[in-house]
């Protein structure tokens, strides 16, 4: 066996020598290079484990707490707590929900953002960055009626994974998503 | 085995659940029990204090506003380990890309001894570690935090923090072999930074 495969072997097992094929332990009874490998192994490996992880600082916990407190699940911003607030998951709501969240874009329309009317559906001619089209309420529509009015905001830096997360909070399918 | 040392794995389901629906306790249930892990971790990816603070409290940042899209299919602490993975990988990419540029020493030694300071920062070892003995254990964490960003990730987590392979695997998003042979290579190059201290007196082999 030469030195270089009685190495790896001495890697994989941190050096202990009674681990080893009795060829490679061997090898070890008359190679002092490869003796001294192992030891070097067998203290790496003991001063790795002497290496406590460090503890998180004092007030850790809080200061996270601290932060989250502003944030929301689903990266919300301002817009999705406002909907979040004047539509709050309640399922048999459904309806009231959706109306809620037309209500709201309507309000964010007045607030100076672009807010599109027209024909939506899948694949429909949104243009511009980050186009939210919010849809039909996912509870509450039954089949076959007309799905609420939709509603396109204009939102800039939206990904379509947080405008799923977004349209799933407030209780709607999102029918349309263009960036 | 389960790492999630405190809470039964239903009661970290339980908790997450109540978490992703806006549930700040119960959140802040889960970054009691997880902090030290997390913490742990990108403290010994990045060796500083403060950009570790910094890090782990943004994966918990992360975390929580992230959690409609976690469903449950790994564990909760695999998907958090996961988050400060690439925060703390970034971090350190950014910190060694920035050191790389500069060529200056914190200090650097006589001019006739330029080439010499120089390949021995290159080897990982800075020139203040020559004339001043460390704790062994602020070497060995030296000799970590000199790992290539890949490597340092997968030996802080298998021999640290006690992740197994496959969790490691998912944590990093690697198949498992690339795990062992990044793990293998980790103890191989640990081992020839420490050598190359002892060599030069900086480490003692108690025989
Ligand atoms: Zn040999």
């Amino acid at each position: 066996m030469t030195c270089k495969q009685v190495r790896r072997l001495l890697v994989s097992c941190w050096g202990e020598v009674e681990q080893l094929e009795a060829e490679a332990a061997a090898h070890l009874t008359e190679c002092e290079e490869c003796r001294r490998e192992a030891e070097m192994l067998r203290l790496t490996h003991g001063l790795l484990r002497e290496a406590k992880p460090e503890a998180a600082p004092e007030g850790f916990a809080q200061r996270v707490m601290a932060q989250v407190g502003e944030a929301e699940p689903t990266g919300a911003s301002w817009y999705q707590r406002a909907l979040g607030w004047l539509a709050p998951p309640a399922p048999t709501f459904g309806r009231l929900r959706a109306a809620a969240v037309a209500l709201v874009l309507v309000l964010l329309l007045g607030g100076g953002v672009a807010l599109y009317r027209g024909a939506v559906g899948p694949g429909n001619g949104f243009s511009g960055a980050g186009a939210l089209v919010v849809g039909v309420p996912r509870d509450g529509a039954s089949p076959g009626e007309a799905p609420i009015d939709f509603e396109a905001l204009m939102l800039q830096h939206e990904t379509l994974a947080q405008t799923q997360a977004l349209s799933e909070d407030v209780g709607v399918h999102l029918v349309s998503y263009r960036r | 085995m389960t790492s999630d040392a405190g809470l039964s794995r239903e009661q970290v389901e339980d908790l997450v659940e109540r978490a992703r629906a806006g549930d700040r306790p119960a959140f802040a249930r889960l970054v009691d029990e997880y902090q030290d892990k997390i913490y742990g971790y990108v403290y010994r990816m990045l060796g500083d204090a403060e950009e570790a603070e910094d890090v782990a409290q943004e994966t918990f940042l992360r975390a929580f506003q992230s959690l409609p899209s976690f469903r449950g299919a790994a564990s909760f602490h695999t998907w958090l380990y996961r988050i400060a993975s690439n925060l703390s990988i970034d971090v350190a990419r950014r910190n060694r890309r920035q050191n790389d540029g500069a060529i200056s020493l914190d200090e650097p030694l006589a001019s006739e001894e330029g080439d010499y300071g120089r390949e021995i920062a290159y080897e990982g070892i800075g020139p203040e570690q020559l004339t001043a003995r460390r704790e062994t254990q602020e070497l060995v964490r030296g000799a970590i935090e000199d790992l290539p960003e890949k490597l340092r990730a997968v030996v802080v987590l298998y021999e640290l923090q006690g992740e197994s392979y496959e969790d490691i695997a998912e944590i990093l998003g690697c198949p498992l072999g690339t795990v062992k042979s990044r793990l293998f290579n980790a103890r191989a190059q640990l081992k020839d930074k420490l050598k190359q201290l002892v060599e030069v007196g900086e480490l003692e082999v108690e025989q």
